[in-house]
C-alpha cells in the first residue's frame, strides 16, 4: 500500500533536521579527522592553566635552561620540556598551549564579529534594495579591494597593537565577504515563491526575515565561518609575525615564529613546532568546513 | 447570483519600467467575477495573467485603475483595512516546490496564515483548525509532522490549498495550481477545488495556460494576449464559438488525444509572442494573425459585446 | 516487414545510494523499426527517461546500474561497444533532445558554431570548413530558422527557437534514431504545436526513427505509430496508437489516464481521478505494481505478477485479461 511509503518516510523524519545533518557530517572521514585534531587543540587550550602555569612556565625567563632540546626526560616529575625551551629558557609546550588559547579565540571571535556585522549589512542591502543596496555594497567593494592583511595592518597601525585592536582589524577586513554572501543568499530567497506566499497571507517584513529568510540562509554562512576562521588564525599569526599582533612576551604562534626565525638553522624545533600548530589547526578547521558544506547541502538529502 | 460582482477590475493597468521602456504587463483589463463562480484566465507565458492575479491581491501595486471587492476599492484602502481584506482574498501558487518554506513542517505551514492574521488565537484552537483543514483538503493526519520535501507534488499542492483556505477567504486566485502536476494528480486537485467551491461557495480566479483545464473548471473565460483581454465569454460559448483569431489558434494548438487529425505546418499559427514593451497601437496579435487587415494596426480595438455575455476585441466584429 | 533498428529486452535499471535502492526500470521490452515513431508515455518517475539514458549508456555511473537485459542497436549489443563505437553511436546514429532548451545550449558559443561542432565530430566524408558552414545554414533552415542567424548567441533566441536549434543540432548528423525527452513541455501551447508539426514533417523528410518520451497523451496521438504506457518501471500496455486510442481492451491505468485528462470536446462535471499516488520506487508493491490504485483490483493482483495478454501487437500486462481469448 502507498501508506507504507509514508510510514517509512515518517520514520525517517522522526530524526530531526539537526540529526540528519550530523549523520551526513559524520559520514565524511576527513571532516571527522578535522574534528579530532581541533578537539585536541581545544582541550589543551581550555586546560592550559592546569597543565602549565602561565606566568611561571610561559612568560618568566629561565637562564639556566636556554635552548633545551625536546625530550621526554623528567616527564613524570613534571619537569620535562617535551617541545624544548627557547632563547629565554621558556617551555615551548607551555607557550604553544597558551598560544592555542589566543589563536583559537581570535579565530572564533573575529569570525563571529565579521559574520554578524557583515551579515546584517548584506541582509539590509538585499532586503531594502535600491539606494541602500548601492551604498552598502560599494563600501564593501572598497573594503575588499584592499588586501586584507594590508587593511588589518592599517587598522592596527592607527589604533595600536593589542589583542582588541587585532580582533577589530581582522573582523573589519573580512566583513565584505559576509556582506556579499548574505546579500546573494537573501536576494535569491526574496525572489522565492514562498516569501511571496508569506506576504500573501499578510506576514510583516519582520516576521518574514525572522521566520523564513534567516533560517534558510544560515547554511552558507556557517560554512563560510568555518573556512574563514582558519584564515583568521593564519592572518593573526602573520600579523604577530610582523610584530603587529600579540606583543611579546605573550605567547602566540605567529610571534613565536617571528622570534624563532633567527635560530632557524641552529634550533629548528623552535620554528617547526608553532608552524605545525598553525598548519594543523587551520587544516582541521578547513576539513570541518568542507564536511559542513556537504552536510548542509539540501540536495544531498533526498 | 448576486448583482454586485464580488471582484471587479476597472481599467486596471500595471506597467513595469524596463530600460527599453514601459512593459505593459496588464493593460486596461475590465473583469467581473460573481460570488460562487470561477473566472478562467488563459494565455501564454508573458501575457500578464499572473501579474493580473497579484495586482488584484495587492502583492504588486497597480499603475492605474481600480480593483473592487464587494464594491470597495482595494487599491485605496488603508494598511489596516488591507490586512482585513487579505483574509478575504487568498492565492494558491503554481509551483508547489518553491511556494512552501522547506524548513517548516506541514502543520506549521498551514498554521502560518492563522498566526499571521491572528484570526484564531490559542495553541489548541489553532491545532484544531489545522487538523480540520488537513481533513478538508484530504491530507492524512499523520502527515502533520512531515516536511514538504518528503511529499509529492499533489500533496504539496494540497498544503497550498489548505493554507489558502485557512482564514476562510471568499475569493481565491489560483495561479496555475495544477500545471506542475502529473495528469492523474492534476485531476485529483481539480476535483478538490471544485468540491470546495460547491461546499463553501468560494469564488475563484483560475489562471492557466491550459485550455482544457480551464474549460473544465470555469464558468467564464477571459483570454489574454500581451496584457490585454482579447476575448471574454462563458465557458461553453467560448469553446463552441471562439471568435478572436488568437482564441482559435490556441484551441487549434492543443494536441488532442484523438487520432483523426494530425497537426501540420500549414495549420498551426506562426510566429511567436512579441514583446509587450512599448507596444504599438492596434491589435497586439496582428503580427501573427492569419486574418489581419490594415485596420488592425491603426488604432486600439476595444472589447465589444457581440452576443449577450460574449465580448471580443477584433476588427472583424467592430 | 520493416527492419528493426533498436531492440530492448528485459531491461532493468536501479539507482543505488547508501540509503536506498530505487527500482527505476523493471524489465521492459520494446523495439523500434526504421522510420517508426514509438511513444513512451507515463507520469513522473515511471522510468521513461532512465530507459532513454540506458540506450545511450548515459546513466550516471556513480549510482545507476543496469542489472539485467540487453539493448541492441542495429543488431549490436550496446553494452559491449567500445569507446569508439559508443561515441560513433551517440550523436552520430542516435541523438537525444532534452526537455529544457535553456540548459542544453552553451550560452557563450554561437548557435552556428554549436551545430558545426556536432558536424565536425562526426565528419566522415571529410567535409571542408566551407561545406560545414553551408550545411549549418541548411540545417537551420530545415528547422525554420533563417540561415543568417547562425552567428547569434542562444540568449538572442526565444524558447521555441532555442528548441528548434537543439533539434537542428540533434539532426545535423542524420541520425537513424532521435530520442526526444519531453521536447515541448517547457514551451507554450502555440509554440508546442509549431515544434510538433515541424518534427512530424522532418521525420518524414529525413526518414528518421523517433522515440518520443512524454506525459501527454495528446502528443502521443499527434506523433506516434506505436505506444508504450509506462508505470513504475514497467510497460503495462503496448501497441499501435490505434490499439491504444481505439482498442477494445485497456489496462486500468491507461483507462484512468484517459479519463483524468480534461477533454475540451465534452463537458463533464467531475474528472474521473485515479486515487492514490505513484508507488515508492524503493519499495514497490507485490504483484501488479498498480494494484493499490486500481479500481478493478482482485485478490490475485496483490500476489502474482500479471501475465501479458496479447492480441496481435497489442500487449496488456494485467490479470483482467487472463481469460480472454486464450
Amino acid at each position: 500500500m502507498s501508506n507504507t511509503t509514508v510510514e517509512k518516510k515518517r520514520a525517517m523524519r522522526k530524526k530531526s533536521r539537526m540529526a540528519m545533518i550530523l549523520r551526513q557530517f559524520r559520514k565524511s572521514r576527513t571532516a571527522m579527522l578535522g574534528v579530532c585534531i581541533l578537539c585536541f587543540f581545544v582541550i589543551f587550550a581550555v586546560f592550559a592553566d592546569l597543565i602549565a602555569d602561565f606566568d611561571e612556565k610561559a612568560i618568566a625567563s629561565n637562564q639556566d635552561a636556554r635552548f633545551v632540546s625536546p625530550s621526554l626526560k623528567g616527564f613524570f616529575s613534571g619537569e620535562a620540556h617535551i617541545f624544548g625551551t627557547d632563547e629565554y629558557g621558556r617551555d615551548i609546550f607551555a607557550r604553544v598551549i597558551h598560544g592555542a588559547r589566543v589563536s583559537l579565540s581570535i579565530g572564533i571571535i573575529a569570525t563571529s564579529c565579521a559574520a554578524v556585522v557583515g551579515g546584517l549589512l548584506g541582509a539590509a542591502a538585499a532586503f531594502y534594495g535600491k539606494k541602500w543596496d548601492f551604498i552598502i555594497m560599494r563600501i564593501m567593494d572598497i573594503i575588499s579591494s584592499v588586501p586584507s592583511i594590508l587593511l588589518a595592518m592599517a587598522v592596527v597601525a592607527a589604533l595600536g597593537a593589542n589583542l582588541a585592536n587585532l580582533l577589530i582589524a581582522l573582523s573589519f577586513s573580512s566583513i565584505a565577504t559576509y556582506a556579499r554572501l548574505v546579500r546573494s543568499a537573501v536576494v535569491t530567497l526574496v525572489g522565492q515563491e514562498f516569501i511571496e506566499a508569506a506576504r500573501a497571507c499578510g506576514s510583516s517584513d519582520f516576521r518574514i526575515i525572522v521566520k523564513h529568510i534567516i533560517p534558510n540562509s544560515l547554511s552558507p554562512i556557517i560554512c563560510q565561518m568555518a573556512f574563514s576562521s582558519a584564515g583568521m588564525i593564519l592572518t593573526a599569526a602573520s600579523m604577530s609575525y610582523l610584530g603587529l599582533g600579540i606583543q611579546p612576551p605573550n605567547p602566540e604562534w605567529g610571534s613565536m615564529l617571528a622570534s624563532a626565525k633567527q635560530y632557524i638553522w641552529t634550533y629548528p624545533y623552535l620554528i617547526t613546532i608553532p608552524g605545525i600548530c598553525i598548519v594543523l589547526s587551520a587544516l582541521s578547521i578547513t576539513l570541518i568546513g568542507d564536511g559542513l558544506r556537504d552536510a548542509l547541502d539540501p540536495k544531498l538529502k533526498d | 447570483m448576486a448583482n454586485i460582482p464580488l471582484i471587479e477590475t476597472v481599467h486596471l493597468k500595471k506597467y513595469f519600467s524596463t530600460p527599453a521602456g514601459p512593459l505593459h504587463a496588464v493593460d486596461d483589463v475590465n473583469l467581473k467575477i460573481y460570488q460562487g463562480t470561477t473566472l478562467g484566465v488563459v494565455g501564454e507565458s508573458g501575457c500578464g495573467k499572473s501579474t493580473l492575479g497579484r495586482v488584484i491581491l495587492r502583492l504588486i501595486e497597480a499603475t492605474d485603475g481600480q480593483v473592487l471587492f464587494n464594491g470597495e476599492n482595494v487599491l485605496e484602502q488603508s494598511k489596516h483595512r488591507i490586512k482585513e481584506l487579505k483574509k478575504e482574498m487568498q492565492i494558491i501558487f503554481q509551483d508547489p516546490y518553491s511556494s512552501l518554506d522547506p524548513r517548516l513542517s506541514v502543520s506549521e505551514l498551514i498554521a502560518e496564515p492563522l498566526l499571521v492574521t491572528k484570526s484564531i488565537r490559542g495553541k489548541e484552537a489553532i491545532n484544531k483548525r489545522v487538523s480540520e483543514l488537513m481533513d478538508t483538503v484530504g491530507l492524512a493526519e499523520r502527515l502533520a509532522v512531515a516536511y514538504p520535501h518528503e511529499l509529492d507534488g499533489g500533496r504539496r499542492q494540497r498544503i497550498g490549498v489548505a493554507r489558502a483556505l485557512a482564514v476562510n477567504p471568499k475569493f481565491i486566485v489560483c495561479d496555475e495550481p495544477v500545471s506542475a502536476l502529473d495528469v492523474s494528480i492534476q485531476a485529483q486537485i481539480l476535483n478538490l477545488l471544485m468540491d470546495l467551491q460547491k461546499d463553501m461557495g468560494l469564488t475563484y480566479m483560475f489562471i492557466t495556460h491550459d485550455l482544457s483545464v480551464v474549460k473544465h473548471i470555469s464558468h467564464e473565460i477571459a483570454v489574454m494576449y500581451l496584457g490585454q483581454n482579447v476575448e471574454l465569454a462563458s465557458s461553453d460559448e467560448l469553446f463552441r464559438n471562439p471568435l478572436h483569431p488568437y482564441t482559435k489558434a490556441l484551441l487549434a494548438s492543443i494536441p488532442l488525444p484523438k487520432l483523426n487529425k494530425r497537426m501540420s505546418q500549414q495549420e498551426v499559427i506562426h510566429g511567436e509572442l512579441t514583446s509587450p514593451i512599448n507596444p504599438k497601437p492596434g491589435c497586439r496579435f496582428a503580427a501573427r494573425c492569419p486574418e489581419r487587415t490594415e485596420a488592425c494596426t491603426k488604432e486600439n480595438i476595444p472589447l465589444k459585446e457581440i452576443a449577450p455575455g460574449h465580448f471580443v476585441s477584433c476588427v472583424k466584429y467592430m | 516487414m520493416a527492419k528493426e533498428l533498436l531492440k530492448i529486452e528485459n531491461l532493468k535499471v536501479i539507482y543505488k545510494t547508501d540509503m536506498e535502492t530505487v527500482y527505476a526500470v523493471n524489465g521492459i521490452d520494446l523495439s523500434i523499426n526504421e522510420q517508426e515513431t514509438l511513444g513512451l508515455v507515463g507520469e513522473t518517475g515511471a522510468g521513461k527517461t532512465s530507459t532513454a539514458l540506458a540506450i545511450l549508456r548515459l546513466l550516471p555511473d556513480r549510482t545507476a546500474r543496469v542489472t539485467d537485459g540487453k539493448i541492441y542497436f542495429q543488431g549490436q549489443d550496446v553494452a559491449e561497444m567500445d569507446d569508439t563505437a559508443l561515441r560513433e553511436m551517440r550523436g552520430g546514429k542516435i541523438s537525444m533532445i532534452f526537455q529544457d532548451p535553456m540548459t542544453s545550449l552553451n550560452p557563450v558559443i554561437t548557435v552556428g558554431k554549436q551545430i558545426a561542432e556536432a558536424l565536425a565530430l562526426h565528419n566522415h566524408d571529410n567535409k571542408t570548413k566551407e561545406q560545414i558552414e553551408e550545411r549549418v545554414e541548411e540545417i537551420l533552415e530545415l528547422v525554420g530558422i533563417p540561415g543568417n542567424r547562425k552567428n547569434d548567441y542562444p540568449h538572442q533566441f526565444s524558447g521555441g527557437m532555442k528548441q528548434r536549434v537543439v533539434i537542428a543540432i540533434a539532426l545535423s548528423c542524420n541520425p537513424q534514431l532521435l530520442i526526444a525527452d519531453e521536447p515541448t513541455t517547457a514551451l507554450d501551447v502555440t509554440i508546442q504545436a509549431q515544434v510538433l508539426a515541424m518534427m512530424n514533417e522532418l521525420k518524414e523528410k529525413l526518414k528518421t526513427s523517433l522515440l518520443m518520451i512524454t506525459h501527454d497523451m495528446g502528443i502521443i496521438a499527434q506523433t506516434c505509430e506505436k505506444v508504450g504506457v509506462m508505470y513504475a518501471g514497467e510497460i503495462i500496455e503496448y501497441g499501435s496508437v490505434e490499439d491504444l486510442f481505439e482498442g477494445k481492451y485497456h489496462h486500468p491505468y491507461t483507462e484512468g489516464l484517459f479519463n483524468s485528462i480534461p477533454n475540451i470536446e465534452e463537458k463533464r462535471d467531475r474528472l474521473e481521478q485515479i486515487d492514490g499516488l505513484m508507488p515508492d520506487p524503493t519499495n514497490l508493491p507485490k504483484g501488479c505494481k498498480f494494484n493499490p490504485r486500481c479500481k478493478k483490483c482482485m485478490e490475485i493482483c496483490k500476489e502474482v505478477d500479471p501475465p501479458v495478454y496479447q492480441d496481435g501487437e497489442h500487449k496488456i500486462r494485467c490479470h483482467l485479461f487472463s481469460n480472454v481469448n486464450q
